[in-house]
């Protein structure tokens, strides 16, 4: 339970990261139509909108998750 | 000469854990990210709802599947072929995500890798007490996304 919750955290602080990459990288109705779909409660227009305006996901996650992990690297280094 | 440790010294090393280190390092980096939001954060608060609510969904899924990807691998490395060896070379970690159907399929064994490699991190740095190079702690980190690539290329 603590392992789900803290894998949790992290994926919050790396979504977090991809998504301020997504906003950056669209004009702005692009945004509003991804935002309006991912928040319409139809799984099928917001999977099919995250695959139409973020079709590189995995690769912008991983590149992500990388840098948060060596970060929180970081604040061990200093800490320990 | 050998300095004499004080009474309240060994009560100081036993409060330092893995799981303490990553977990107060980790509440930094949580706090620094939420100072530096920009214009970003309405588009990023509305949407990270959904992906969230998805990672827990298929988060408890994954195991399951990662263990049916496993035999898999393991029958197609009987395959004689070279299609076969090839299928069974595929990283298990990424099929096991992607088998759960989803966009954010693979985003468990992402942050799985994450957690393994902070608790090294910190295990071996607590261990080292602070004496280890940044390179070293990286790369603990970075064999843990390798998703055995690394060790195909050897």
């Amino acid at each position: 339970m603590q392992q789900e919750k803290f894998g949790l955290r992290i994926f919050n602080l790396v979504i977090n990261r991809v998504l301020k990459k997504v906003y950056f990288s669209l004009d702005e109705a692009s945004r509003l139509d991804l935002e309006k779909n991912i928040t319409s409660g139809d799984e099928k227009a917001g999977e099919k909108a995250v695959k139409k305006y973020i079709p590189n996901f995995e690769e912008l996650f991983e590149e992500q998750a990388k840098i948060i992990e060596k970060e929180i690297k970081e604040e061990i280094a200093k800490e320990i | 000469m050998e300095r004499r440790k004080t009474e309240a010294e060994p009560e100081i090393e036993a409060e330092i854990s893995p799981e303490g280190a990553v977990d107060s390092a980790t509440s930094k980096v949580e706090e620094k990210e939420s100072i530096d939001a920009d214009e970003s954060f309405g588009f990023v608060s509305k949407t990270k709802e959904w992906f969230s609510d998805k990672y827990k969904d298929i988060s408890a899924g994954v195991e399951n599947k990662y263990e049916k990807a496993k035999a898999w691998r393991a029958k197609e490395i009987r395959k004689p072929t070279k299609k076969g060896l090839l299928l069974a070379a595929k990283d298990i970690d990424k099929r096991a995500g992607r088998l759960v159907g989803d966009v954010i399929g693979v985003t468990p064994s992402i942050i799985f890798k994450i957690i393994k490699g902070l608790y090294k991190f910190g295990e071996t740095i607590i261990k080292k007490k602070g004496k280890i190079g940044f390179g070293e702690g990286y790369d603990i980190g970075e064999e843990m996304f390798t998703f055995g690539e690394k060790k195909q290329k050897n």
